[in-house]
């Protein structure tokens, strides 16, 4: 029972927040019953209950290079923001207030600033070094984007891992490198692949600057559900949003519960 | 600065750490200010100071946390004041323990002989002979988080000493136990120490574990060391006014000096067994004073009249504040069968040799 | 140790995060003053056509509607959220974040679908309003808008919910031992005491609805003309740079100076950090 302590506020925000979480959830759980439909138009409720929408997809040359794309894109971005992300947070922890704040204020900037202008500005690069339509640029730009997520993460996880753990490791005799692997990496493992999930869906649904930088060559998955929004609405795109609503629902439940164990260790 | 009176155990060795000229600022502020001291083999050190006085970050340059920005460390004779930590072969004790969380109490202990590439039968046989030492045989399976707090401290000193480093340095090892435990833990520590014979350098705020541990005691305030010295030569005999209120509790008298006497701004005069210069300030400690009934003879080269503020009662003594011309004075007196009881507004009379009254600068 | 400590760890994000975003958008205000010659032609240029076509007030007016709606909306859930147990909570965040967590393509192909002409959506609406004809919704502004607070809605839920959490419960106690009726303790002690994370949450949502470009594409089916469109038109369509790098500076500074006073009133970061949103 909710603990009533505003009198009628408090039921009137509960009904608000009933309607509002409907409002939130409704256009997801639209996809399921319409990704069913057998027929070629949507239709809710659907005329009868079909997976050939989803074996369609599957079999579907175009879309299947696009979704392969879309995993290698993601996964070359979140191995690269992982890797330097992690590096940067713990350099962070080191550095001076000067050099920290600076380079956080460098660092997030991608979190903040409109993805638009981002994408349009590294167009404009891109198209002079002919990066443009290439999954190489998609990766680079995406790990830039997703940076900030695994700072977030790792930055957390350090707070379980504090100064006094390297020096002891160093006393004992182990150099910067070993205090590295041996004490810093196993304490902020989780923070680390979470943040990795975190970078891997963001890249994955990615749609802005894949739209700019996909050309005709690297069309990914989101760049295609665009494409296929704009000209033909079809069953096929409730079947991918049905596919993609579950793995990123598993994905960042995992990287939550990853979060929580984090907070459970230290 | 080395010590008056000579360590009790081991001093034929010479100084195995000698610190020479230390400094280290931060910004602006000298955490440590042009700081000396030596320790010699098998000795028993600590840094006793208040919080801000610079003893953890003295520590801290041991153990190669920090460089230092001007002034020597030598470790047997070696300049080590610009090693990393990790060449130094010091054993160090963290403030909460710094135990590896995602290790147990085995590799914990045998994370140091790993570094060293240690066999794992001879590093398996020298964890479990030094979990021994420490009392935790056994336990070597267990996480830290499962072990109580007085346990966890003893991991930690087994860790810092299986690699059997030339020094051992201790950061306010025992600040996070309850009072009972602590008393315990000096004294398996202290008896550890001496029965290992390591040369020793321990930090603390809390005078009494300094004077119950230590064979020398450095004084430290803001960056300094105040003065060095024995326990019982510090207590006795303080220098300067902060060690004379740091350790122990005291009665400062100040006024203009005439050879062996001061003169208080009542007039009064104060004997004090003297020579050198002139003192800035003398002291007494409240239970070398005398209390005694008004017009009652009580022998002393000093003697002072006044009458009793409040009295309190602390079981085994009485503290009483007396009010003697310009001056308060607390007194201490031991609770005997035959001491003399006062209350409030009592006429007493206060006595003590000059011997007693100790020389500031 | 000569180099600042903790700079070679940070090096490479550092030169990735330079090389790939700092460095463009220097370039992107290099060309904003002009291709060959320095020049403040651009500006004067966007200046005309934003206010032609309306683009600076319809960007403004949609977003800020869209915080509005985020707030009457976000505002109850993050109160809800604040006055659960922890279990509850769990339960409830984890609805919040999974629309968060899921594509905007998915959720916009989702109300193209909900507000299409004569789908239940309009009819209801039109039933509402007193009328027998199904009232528009996609397509417009209103759509663009129903779209937008569906993304933008954890943007408020969040700092609401962490600014009532830090309320100590003793202040609502004392209020009403000295007779405050219990919907008035909301008014004079829990509601003025939320307002940083009101405040934040505003902030959130409006700086990242100035930026918003897919929703406005796809639910106003190109009649909804925001800046962000306006850029992608200036650099896809008509190949004018300088237009649209000016353009882009200018919403840059603007959520610059949001997200400025954003850190000013709120120290916190959603659970996992926040979904960059399109």
């Amino acid at each position: 029972m909710p603990r009533v302590e505003h009198g009628w506020v408090s039921v009137f925000f509960h009904v608000i927040a009933a309607s509002a979480l409907m409002f939130l959830l409704l256009p997801i759980a639209m996809m399921f019953p319409l990704s069913l439909e057998p027929g070629t138009m949507l239709r809710f409720p659907p005329q009868g209950v079909s997976l050939h929408w989803y074996s369609d997809y599957l079999k579907d040359g175009a879309w299947i290079a696009s979704t392969i794309l879309s995993f290698q894109v993601a996964l070359g971005a979140a191995l690269l923001a992982t890797v330097a992300g992690t590096f940067a947070a713990v350099g962070l922890a080191q550095a001076s207030p000067f050099v920290r704040n600076a380079a956080l204020l460098i660092l997030m900037s991608p979190l903040f600033l409109p993805t638009v202008v981002a994408a349009v500005a590294i167009y404009g690069v891109y198209a002079a070094l002919r990066l443009v339509g290439t999954p190489l640029g998609l990766v680079a730009a995406h790990a830039v984007l997703t940076i900030p997520f695994v700072l977030l993460n790792v930055q957390s996880a350090l707070a379980g891992a504090p100064r006094a753990l390297d020096e002891a490791a160093m006393s004992l005799g182990a150099g910067p490198v070993a205090a590295f692997w041996q004490i810093k990496v196993p304490l902020i493992r989780r923070g680390i692949a979470a943040g990795a999930i975190f970078s891997f869906l963001i890249s994955f649904d990615e749609v802005v600057i894949a739209k700019f930088l996909s050309g005709t060559q690297a069309v990914t998955l989101p760049k295609r559900m665009l494409d296929g929004i704009f000209y033909e609405m079809t069953p096929m795109l409730a079947a991918i949003s049905v596919l993609l609503v579950l793995m990123n629902a598993a994905l960042a439940l995992l990287a939550l519960a990853l979060v929580r164990g984090a907070r459970k260790d230290t | 600065m080395t010590s008056p009176n000579p360590p009790p155990v081991a001093s034929a060795v010479g100084p195995v750490l000698a610190v020479r000229n230390l400094v280290k600022r931060f910004g602006k502020v000298a955490a440590v200010d042009d700081v000396s001291f030596s320790v010699a083999g098998g000795t028993f050190l600590t840094l006793l100071g208040p919080s801000g006085s610079g003893k953890t970050t003295v520590l801290r340059l041991l153990g190669g946390f920090e460089t230092p920005d001007a002034g020597s460390i030598a470790l047997g004779g070696a300049d080590i004041g610009r090693l990393p930590p990790y060449k130094r072969d010091i054993g160090v004790v963290f403030q909460r323990y710094a135990l590896f969380p995602h290790m147990n109490v085995a590799e914990n202990v045998g994370f140091s002989l790993r570094q060293r590439g240690v066999a794992t039968g001879e590093r398996a046989r020298r964890i479990t002979e030094a979990l021994e030492m420490v009392g935790l045989e056994g336990l070597g399976g267990r996480a830290p988080s499962q072990l109580s707090g007085g346990q966890q401290q003893r991991v930690a000193l087994a860790r810092a000493l299986v690699f059997k480093p030339r020094i051992l340095v201790m950061d306010e090892p025992l600040a996070a136990l309850d009072k009972h435990l602590r008393e315990r833990l000096q004294d398996e520590i202290r008896a550890l120490q001496r029965r290992l014979g390591i040369t020793t350098v321990y930090v603390t705020h809390d005078q009494a574990e300094a004077f119950v541990m230590s064979d020398i005691v450095a004084v430290m305030n803001a960056g300094k060391i105040e003065q060095i010295a024995a326990p019982r030569a510090l207590y006795e005999a303080p220098r300067t006014e902060f060690v004379a209120r740091f350790v122990g509790d005291s009665n400062i008298f100040r006024g203009p000096v005439n050879e062996s006497r001061m003169r208080l701004a009542d007039g009064v005069l104060i004997a004090f067994a003297g020579n050198g210069a002139p003192p800035t300030a003398l002291m007494v400690r409240p239970e070398k004073i005398r209390i005694g009934k008004a017009g009652h003879q009580n022998a002393g080269d000093n003697l002072l009249q006044g009458w009793l503020i409040d009295m309190r009662f602390l079981g085994d003594a009485c503290l009483y504040r007396v009010r003697a011309g310009a001056q308060e004075i607390v007194v201490r007196d031991l609770n005997r069968t035959d001491s003399a009881h006062f209350a409030a507004g009592d006429e007493v009379i206060l006595t003590w040799p000059a011997a007693d009254t100790v020389p500031l600068s | 140790m000569s180099t600042p400590r903790g700079l070679g760890l940070l090096a490479p994000a550092l030169l990735l995060v330079c090389v790939l975003f700092i460095v463009p958008l220097v370039r992107l205000a290099g060309l904003s003053l002009g291709e060959t010659t320095l020049s403040l032609h651009a500006y004067a240029e966007l200046f005309g056509a934003w206010s032609y076509g309306g683009i600076l007030l319809r960007t403004l007016r949609i977003s800020a509607a869209v915080v509005v709606g985020c707030l009457l909306l976000g505002y109850p859930i993050g109160y809800v959220l604040a006055f659960s147990t922890p279990r509850r909570r769990a339960l409830l965040s984890l609805l919040v974040l999974l629309p968060f967590w899921t594509s905007v393509l998915v959720r916009n192909f989702a109300w193209i679908y909900l507000l299409r002409d004569g789908g239940v959506a309009s009819s209801f609406a039109g039933t509402l309003v007193g009328s027998d004809q199904p009232v528009q919704l996609l397509y417009n502004e209103i759509g663009v808008m129903i779209g937008m607070i569906n993304t933008l809605l954890p943007f408020s839920v969040f700092p609401v919910f962490v600014a009532l959490a830090a309320q100590e419960r003793t202040l609502r106690e004392a209020a009403a031992s000295l007779g405050a009726s219990p919907a008035r303790v909301f008014w004079t002690v829990t509601l003025p005491l939320s307002r940083a994370g009101i405040y934040a949450g505003a902030l959130l949502a409006f700086a990242t609805a100035l930026g918003f470009f897919i929703t406005p594409a796809l639910l106003g089916g190109g009649r909804v003309l925001m800046a962000a469109t306006f850029i992608t038109q200036q650099v896809e369509e008509f190949l004018n740079w300088p237009l649209a790098a000016a353009a882009s500076l200018i919403l840059l500074a603007a959520v610059m100076i949001l997200v400025a006073l954003y850190r000013r009133i709120a120290a916190f970061n959603l659970p996992g950090g926040e979904h960059a949103a399109g």
